[in-house]
């Protein structure tokens, strides 16, 4: 049995933030447990921890305040795809990190002018200055009722951007869905990165596969990404 | 705090430490289960079962008291996990998905996360990045004295100064003890469940 521990040792070791974060092994976590049960004050320190890493997080992207009265199925189904944060820099995350957004080529979403259209537009417009929230308010409204690639796919980059990995993933996996597009082969990619910053290496690995098979520049990219994760993945 | 304190006499609880029992099995338990109202449960029958044990002269030393009530909740805890042993396990897609925010945060307030995250914005940027990677990337005191390039006791004293702000924060609303009732114990025929209610202090 190890030694009990005091307050002052497990405030010294950073205990009860470790605890919170996960990042203690199983027995410090049951010396810590153990300690804390009857510590008042060890107890206060993990919800004090708790609520520093709740006021740290990234603000999630708030949807729901730009959605018009038919985009509210779109935040619905956003509510399950909750945002999986990006905790730090670990080799694998650092591969998923979309450095500049692939440029809009000015692909029209319908062939008529429509009120889709001008959102589209305005979302695009957003989207080239860098504005990546505002862009991606207009777009997951937009997709709300226009399931077109396009829409997903820049929907998808824009989350990415803004380090949102998992709805990221949800919006290219409906332009994959959407069987053959322009867009499709990208959307793969794109995919593979927002695995990369969720930290899921196994399914960016299974994506980018499926990529580098292609004989085009994506098939390049992604074989060369895929070099770089076996790199960063080996002990 | 509880008495009891030498080997060879039986530990008592008294309603306080009682209390602390509670909190931190509920810590223990929301951590493991990720689950309020399952949490709730374990507390209860995990109290239940250690006043038991205490009623019955079974722990003797105060100092081992958190190893014995944090076995009990293990064991309560796994059979809730057994019991819901049912569920279809997800691939890793599908896990990313689903996955919900830290259940811990059942543990605060959302006023209390507001308190924290405005006094965190006072911070200076140095210490700011200390809280970071102490509560956000829970890295070690060593860690994050090696990831900033400075000395353990100069990373030491700035975490120290950024925590004494936040906690002045947090601690300026109700800390979760205040909000937690103390539990109500019948010791008529031995010990009966422990009940933990909402708005019922009983003194």
């Amino acid at each position: 049995m190890t030694e009990k521990l005091t307050c002052v040792e497990a405030q010294d070791l950073g205990l009860p933030e470790r605890y919170a974060a996960g990042t203690l092994d199983d027995e410090a976590v049951e010396r810590f447990e153990a300690h804390f049960l009857t510590c008042a004050r060890c107890q206060e320190a993990v919800d004090l921890a708790v609520a520093v890493r709740a006021a740290a997080r990234p603000r999630r992207l708030r949807l729901g305040g730009y959605l018009g009265a038919g985009g509210f199925a779109l935040a619905a189904a956003l509510v399950v795809f909750v945002v999986i944060q990006v905790r730090g820099d670990t080799a694998v995350r650092s591969l998923g990190r979309l450095n500049a957004a692939p440029a809009y080529g000015g692909v029209a979403v319908r062939g008529s002018t429509t009120p889709d259209d001008s959102l589209f537009a305005s979302a695009m417009a957003d989207y080239s200055v860098g504005r990546y929230d505002s862009a991606a308010a207009h777009l997951a409204t937009l997709a709300a009722t226009n399931d077109e690639p396009p829409v997903n796919f820049f929907l998808g980059v824009s989350l990415l951007m803004l380090h949102r990995p998992s709805p990221a993933a949800a919006a290219l996996a409906r332009v994959i869905d959407a069987g053959n597009s322009p867009y499709a082969a990208d959307a793969r990619y794109y995919r593979a990165l927002a695995f990369l910053q969720a930290d899921l290496p196994d399914s960016a690995e299974f994506a980018l596969r499926a990529v580098a098979r292609d004989a085009g520049a994506s098939g390049d990219r992604a074989r060369a990404l895929l070099a770089r994760l076996e790199e960063r993945r080996s002990p | 705090m509880g008495s009891g304190t030498s080997p060879d006499e039986h530990v008592t609880l008294d309603g306080q430490l009682l209390l602390v029992l509670a909190s931190g099995v509920q810590i223990i338990a929301l951590r493991s289960l990720g689950d309020a109202d399952a949490a709730r449960e374990v507390v209860q029958e995990t109290l239940a079962r250690a006043v038991q044990a205490l009623a019955e002269g079974r722990v003797r030393d105060r100092a081992a008291l958190g190893g014995f009530v944090r076995a009990i909740a293990r064991h309560v805890i796994a059979d809730e996990v057994q019991s819901r042993s049912r569920t279809v396990p997800l691939d890793p897609e599908i896990a990313m998905a689903a996955e919900e925010p830290d259940p811990l945060e059942t543990l605060v307030r959302a006023e209390q996360v507001a308190a924290v995250r405005s006094a965190l914005h006072r911070l200076s940027p140095g210490d700011r990045r200390v809280i970071h990677l102490a509560f956000v990337d829970g890295l070690t005191p060593a860690a994050i004295a090696e990831r900033l390039r400075e000395p353990r006791a100069r990373v030491r004293k700035r975490k120290s100064r950024a925590l004494d702000r936040l906690r002045e924060a947090f601690l300026a609303l109700q800390p979760r003890h205040e909000t937690l009732t103390r539990p109500t114990l019948s010791m008529e025929g031995g010990a009966a469940p422990v009940v933990l209610r909402d708005g019922e202090l009983d003194d």
